[in-house]
């Protein structure tokens, strides 16, 4: 008897159960808002009054997810080095049967946290990277030191054979960095991945979006750097967002919202259980039962087959959780565009 | 040594859950997952690293209504192949 089947079919249809019946198998953690860096466009700058959850209450709120079936943690912050009780908490989730990742500046690891962290097994310590040149990094965490010491972080972690993961957040001043910070990802053996989602901050502030690149200069970024463009098969794939689904997020307050992008508020964990939220938040239900053909723009739009619509986005910027994001707009504009380019270039045999 | 005795546990470098009856088991440092069927999943659950095989196979052959002979051998081979696959140690 061969008992063990790890085929990736499996798997995926454990996945899509956990969507279909609402089970929660992920939940994203924010562990608290204090942080050493500055970073100029944090969406987490805001909220910050209110009592953070201590070790003490955390436990239970393991146990819980836990007992509803959660498999995957993902601790972020803030720096979630800063909490004192960080190890504390984030062993006695492993005790209890979770996958862990990190999301993490990296600047407060040295050799002795670094073994502590591969203890842990994580899946993966992610970190941000904002330009291979460390000024530019510094200016943008509004730190100085901090590339040096995320990049000597990461070659520790990898040392100890921890996935590192490079995050590019592409913005207007650092778009050029891009090759570069590749490479150093790939120096270094870390993962590497980009996005060009900068967001408004929890607060409700709209500064970062500053930094954020228009639609021309993305064209020019996927054309540059000569990128693959993501088109779907169908157009509804990924229109609908799976906030909510088989995934939670917390905040280091304890309050509770179906992602960390969408700021819909579904309860408290001081005031209720999270297995109630999870069962009666009208909230909830509301989000979790977004169909296609209740986005009325989106629903028959001619480029949904470029477009990775966010909720949260169309929310907090446009305003109507219903309606279109106009920044994905602008993103799947520019990728449709560059598509139809290369189209007439096969066209006429160039 | 007589494998009834031997009291296998679930390594440390996974994480795992059961979905309606099913284990789903992370082997964190390969980055690999796995997914039991409905006896496999049994013996994970009931594998606390203080039952030996032979207290595990009296549980199976309860739930499953399995003989003696067919649960030592089940259980023996799923140890086996876990341990190949890094998920379990046995004392
Ligand atoms: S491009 Fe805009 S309107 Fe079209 S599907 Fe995406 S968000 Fe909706």
């Amino acid at each position: 008897m061969r008992e063990a089947d790890k085929g990736r079919d499996q798997y995926l249809r454990i996945y899509r159960k956990t969507m279909d019946n609402s089970i929660c198998f992920l939940a994203h953690w924010e562990l608290t808002y204090k942080c050493n860096l500055g970073c100029r466009h944090c969406y987490a700058a805001g909220r910050k009054d209110g009592k953070e959850f201590s070790y003490e209450e955390a436990r239970p709120i393991i146990d819980e997810l836990r007992d509803m079936g959660c498999l995957y943690l993902i601790f972020s912050g803030g720096e979630i080095l800063m909490r004192d009780d960080f190890f504390d908490i984030a062993s006695y989730a492993r005790g209890q049967g979770f996958a862990l990742r990190l999301m993490t500046n990296a600047t407060l690891i040295d050799e002795a946290v670094s073994e502590k962290i591969a203890s842990l097994y994580p899946l993966a310590v992610e970190t941000s990277i904002y330009a291979a040149d460390k000024d530019l990094h510094d200016a943008i965490t509004s730190s100085a030191g901090s590339f040096d010491k995320t990049i000597k972080a990461a070659r520790l972690l990898k040392e100890r054979n921890v996935r590192v993961i490079f995050k590019f957040l592409i913005m207007n001043d650092n778009i050029g960095e891009f090759r570069a910070v590749r490479s150093l990802a790939g120096e270094i053996g870390a993962d590497f991945v980009f996005d060009f989602c900068v967001v408004g901050k929890n607060d409700g502030s709209k500064a970062p979006l500053r930094y954020r690149l228009d639609k021309e200069k993305i064209k020019d970024f996927f054309i540059s750097n000569d990128l693959p463009l993501g088109k779907k098969e169908a157009d509804d794939e990924d229109l609908l967002c799976i906030a909510g689904l088989n995934n939670i997020f917390i905040t280091p307050h304890l309050d509770v919202y179906p992602c960390i992008g969408l700021d819909v508020k579904l309860g408290n964990l001081r005031e209720g259980s999270l297995k109630d939220i999870w069962r009666s938040s009208e909230e909830l239900n509301f989000v979790r039962n977004i169909n296609l053909p209740d986005l009325p723009k989106c629903k028959s739009c001619g480029l949904a087959q470029f477009c990775f619509r966010c909720s949260g986005i169309a929310l907090s910027e446009d305003n109507d959780i219903l309606g279109p994001s106009n920044f994905d707009c602008s993103v799947a504009a520019a990728v449709s565009e560059i598509a139809a380019e290369k189209e007439e270039l096969i066209n006429n045999g160039k | 040594m007589d494998m009834k005795t031997r009291i296998p546990a679930r390594s440390g470098k996974t994480a795992s859950r059961v979905i309606d009856g099913e284990a789903v088991i992370v082997l964190l440092d390969k980055q690999e997952t796995i997914v039991l069927s409905d006896v496999g999943s049994r013996i994970w659950e009931i594998m606390d690293g203080k039952k030996d095989i032979g207290e595990i196979s009296g549980a199976i052959i309860s739930e499953f209504d399995a003989t003696h002979e067919e649960a030592l051998k089940d259980i023996t081979e799923f140890v086996e192949d876990m341990v190949q696959r890094g998920a379990v140690e046995v004392k």
